[in-house]
């Protein structure tokens, strides 16, 4: 807007120029008539100037302190300078015709007079114009940098916002991301929460249930003289019971393996394995298993003692429980090695095994295989698993009857 | 009525408290065992052989069945006595009653959405129940 009311002021200046070359060329005519007696009323020639002389006061008009300021900043301020002597020349002229008609300058005086003021007239005209188009020019140029500026600057803020916006939609868009990955997580949570309290109701519920009838049978035994049968379900009872409180241990155990907070500590790792070996060795020798160790590690282990005691008792427990009846010599050896900062542990069985569909299934809750050789909770490997996850280390396994391994790989720095 | 019956569980005492209630109650006629659904199936399939062995108890009238077994659990079983009842007429003399210590509505649903599945008790086992599903 400014650029433009500018631009017009540039073109009533070149207006009012081209007026007073056109008013100075009308005044040159009359100077001539004058000068070869055909013009008398010097009158004509004093309108003439005061016609000339409106221009640049026309001009100082339009310019108002700020094209001046402007003029000055770029060098065309010469232009009002020549206004004003414009303006003095008319004023100078018109003096002088004055006086001419009071008879205090001759004829040849006013001619000369005359003569100078249409030269200086014209020349202020010659010398106006340059300055004129200097600054439209300028203002035009500065304009259109405006306008490019102004341009870029529409298509920088525009840019900006839009990086802005398209950021908070990305923001956006990746907090709906990660709430539905926590609510997938959560819903998963659930349903093993779900499932857990539905295992756990249930184991809970069926041994309760079966001592119930158990009991009743055994008034009934007595009763009838029958004490060997009696005999026999109080000793159902008793398992039933030991179940039930393995069952709840179990589940305290995972309870607290979230929340252990033990110090991590130097551990010797023989005597890590010789420990486990001890507090098994009565089971081991009740369903005549052998168990052997063989130690080719060359570090300690630096984890919670009771995370790693607990993986080795649940894995060899478990190579004691699901041997193999039918086996000449039931075995469970622990074997251990170092190497590249990591310890490895190995229990390995000539059991059972694992059935090959249901490997995929071990480390879940509530994962039974055979519970005709032993009526474990189902919770031990999915404990082990846990347990390990948390000293960092990894727990893999192969099985096929006869030939069982549980591998633990553990971080000892 | 005394009916050969197969009881599929995977706890040796519910087996014989089981066991001990049909035959005591004279429910049964004889009480076929199998601790999970996987060796129940391949007694049922085997029928040249059991029926030679059990004649007329062969196959069993009545099925008792638990949920949570491991191997093969209740509802795994039924998929697979599925597809053997249509291969096979015989199959499909039998009668399969849901006996499980587990009171979880899904479990009812899914087990009472099988035709040939009587009815669903809950342990211990009610022998007076269980004979009014079986003669409805």
């Amino acid at each position: 807007m400014i650029g433009a009311f500018e631009i017009a002021k540039g073109a009533k200046l070149h207006e009012l120029n081209f007026l007073h070359v056109k008013y100075n060329h009308v005044f040159s005519k009359n100077v001539d008539r004058f000068s070869f007696d055909n013009l008398d009323d010097t009158e004509v020639l004093a309108r003439n100037v005061r016609d000339i002389r409106q221009q640049p006061i026309d001009c100082l008009k339009v310019a108002t302190w700020f094209e001046r300021s402007f003029m000055k900043l770029i060098g065309t301020y010469e232009a009002i300078v020549l206004c004003q002597k414009d303006i003095e020349l008319g004023d100078k002229t018109l003096i002088n015709i004055e006086q001419f008609n009071n008879q205090r300058i001759d004829k040849e005086q006013l001619e000369t007079a005359l003569l100078d003021a249409v030269a200086g007239f014209d020349d202020n005209s010659e010398k106006f114009e340059p300055y004129v188009s200097k600054t439209v020019s300028l203002v035009l140029n500065m304009m259109i940098t405006l306008i490019v500026i102004k341009a870029i600057l529409v298509a920088l803020i525009g840019y900006v916002l839009s990086r802005s916006l398209g950021d908070d939609y990305q923001k956006l868009a990746d907090t709906e991301a990660s709430l539905a990955e926590r609510t997938s997580k959560l819903e998963e949570k659930n349903s093993a929460l779900e499932q857990f309290s539905y295992h756990t109701s249930h184991d809970l519920k069926s041994p309760l249930t079966s001592i119930r009838g158990l009991t009743q049978y055994i008034s009934k035994d007595i009763e009838h003289g029958n004490l060997e049968e009696a005999k026999a379900n109080v000793f159902a009872i008793e398992k039933l019971a030991l179940r039930g409180e393995e069952l709840i241990q179990d589940i305290l155990k995972i309870t607290r393996s979230d929340t252990l907070s033990e110090p991590n500590s130097e551990i010797d790792v023989e005597r890590l394995v010789d420990g486990v070996i001890k507090r098994l060795s009565l089971q081991a020798k009740e369903k005549g298993v052998l168990i052997t160790k063989q130690l080719n590690h060359q570090t300690k282990l630096f984890c919670q003692t009771s995370r790693i005691q607990q993986a080795l008792d649940n894995l060899v427990s478990n190579s004691i429980k699901y041997s193999d009846p039918k086996s000449e010599q039931p075995r469970v050896e622990i074997n251990t090695q170092s190497n590249d900062g990591e310890l490895t542990i190995t229990v390995k069985d000539n059991g059972l095994g694992i059935p090959k569909h249901l490997h995929s299934q071990v480390f879940n809750m509530f994962a039974r295989f055979h519970s005709r050789q032993a009526e474990g909770s189902g919770l031990g490997l999915y404990l082990v698993k846990k347990h390990i996850a948390r000293i960092n280390g990894m727990i893999s396994f192969t099985s096929e009857p006869g030939n069982t391994s549980f591998i633990l790989k553990l971080p000892v720095t | 009525m005394e009916v050969p019956t197969l009881v599929i569980d995977d706890s040796d005492i519910d087996q014989y408290l089981i066991k001990r209630q049909l035959t005591e109650s004279k429910f049964a006629s004889r009480v076929f065992s199998k601790f999970n659904g996987q060796e129940a199936l391949e007694f049922l399939s085997d029928y040249a052989a059991n029926k030679i062995q059990y004649k007329d108890d062969y196959p069993p009238s009545v099925i008792l069945l638990d949920i949570n077994m491991p191997l093969m659990n209740g509802f795994e079983f039924l998929e697979k006595f599925k597809k053997l009842r249509e291969e096979h007429d015989y199959c499909s003399t039998s009668i399969i009653v849901f006996l499980t210590s587990s009171s979880d509505e899904k479990d009812i649903n899914q087990a009472t959405q099988y035709d040939f599945v009587k009815g669903y008790i809950h342990k211990p086992l009610d022998i007076t129940q269980l004979q009014e599903l079986v003669s409805n």
